[in-house]
């Protein structure tokens, strides 16, 4: 029964974990996300719940203790514009200089925002979480699932103000 | 394309992870090993995090004493800020330093009065409240409790009707929640004890301080 849990939901548990913190952390992280909800299996009744919000909110927990390796390959990111996270997976002939600005900004922005909030705001958009679940997956209110979001967004949007490569040359050229 | 778009392609080339043979026979391990392995104490303990196993010291301020069964008509005047800041500063010197331990939760009760109501009429709402806060690590991490107060009269006016959904909610404390909600700050603009204690006490270091 639990082996067919992590059958079933390992490879996106592992995807999102690998999205968060990178390969290297991830397999601590997954085989801990599992372990625990294996001890804590008792509590939750499988058979009538989708298993996928409660494994959500165990990774996320555990993707706490490693705030740091978290912060500070988004600040590398933004800095000089080398993802830590995504390097083992882009070929070097990728053409992705073009995305590169707003990458910098969306890591600035993700590692700006306050832990809670970037919790919530991952779970909705790369977990496909709905906010009943993340409220679920988080213990914590709907409410309060809504306005992090609201406020995540709110700042993504102010940090990516031009994400228009020329709408930013002209702001330049304005200020210059 | 809108932000959640950006965000949802940000590292969108991380690809489905189909080699999880690593994470499975550690998984099996665990599952097979007897209860009380290290290991699970590593997960109980991240489980925990935030809950109360931890030993509790208590730090307690209590703006208004506790009211007695029938509690008297409050006195209300002007007060200067200076007055209530020195006030405290005389209380908190009377009182033994705490030295709260990281994995320690610092207690605080707090009583507050305020007015309440609007077309319905005019009342006092009275609230307690009482906050666990973790000495390490972010707030959201503590837990909160609310309890209604009975509601008194606004001085000179008896109570409206409408303040009575207020008194039905006496003696019946909240459940207490996660402080979910004290979450406005970025991680690095910490406040918890643990890290304001270690920071320098006189005016040279604190110029220093950011710059560190």
């Amino acid at each position: 029964m639990f082996a067919e849990i992590f059958r079933r939901h390992a490879p996106e548990i592992k995807r999102f974990v690998v999205r968060r913190l990178g390969l290297d952390v991830a397999e601590d992280v997954v085989a801990e996300t599992f372990l625990t909800a294996f001890r804590q299996r008792g509590r939750y009744d499988l058979v009538r719940h989708n298993a996928l919000p409660w494994l959500y909110g165990i990774a996320t927990n555990l993707i706490g203790r490693h705030k740091r390796t978290e912060a500070s390959q988004l600040n590398l990111l933004a800095r000089t514009g080398v993802d830590p996270v995504t390097e083992p997976f882009t070929s070097r002939s990728d053409e992705r200089l073009s995305a590169q600005a707003v990458q910098q900004r969306l890591a600035a922005a993700l590692a700006a925002l306050p832990a809670g909030h970037r919790d919530v705001l991952l779970l909705v958009t790369w977990g496909g979480l709905s906010y009943t679940e993340a409220a679920e997956a988080l213990g914590i209110r709907v409410g309060t699932v809504r306005s992090r979001v609201n406020r995540a967004r709110a700042k993504i949007r102010e940090e990516l103000g031009g994400t228009d490569p020329t709408a930013l040359v002209i702001e330049e050229v304005r200020h210059g | 394309m809108d932000e959640l778009a950006q965000l949802n392609s940000f590292r969108s080339e991380v690809p489905a992870q189909e080699d999880l043979r690593a994470e499975e026979e550690r998984l099996m391990a665990g599952m097979s090993a007897p209860a009380r392995s290290g290991f699970r104490r590593l997960a109980l303990r991240a489980t925990l995090a935030g809950g109360l196993a931890a030993a509790v010291a208590a730090a307690v301020f209590i703006v208004q004493s506790p009211p007695a069964s029938v509690p008297p008509p409050p006195l209300i005047r002007t007060v200067a800020a200076v007055e209530v800041l020195s006030r405290e500063a005389e209380h908190a010197g009377s009182r033994p330093e705490l030295h709260p331990r990281p994995g320690q939760f610092l207690v605080y009760e707090s009583q507050s009065m305020e007015t309440s109501g609007g077309d319905a009429g005019i009342w006092l709402a009275r609230s307690k409240r009482t906050i666990w806060l973790p000495v390490e690590g972010s707030a959201v991490k503590g837990v909160l409790q609310e309890e209604i107060l009975a509601p008194l009269p606004y001085p000179g006016r008896t109570l409206p009707p409408a303040a009575r959904a207020e008194q039905e909610l006496v003696g019946k404390p909240g459940r207490p929640e996660r402080a979910a909600d004290f979450d406005d700050r970025a991680e690095f603009l910490r406040n918890d004890y643990a890290y304001v204690s270690k920071l320098p006490t006189d005016t040279e270091g604190m110029r220093k301080h950011p710059y560190t």
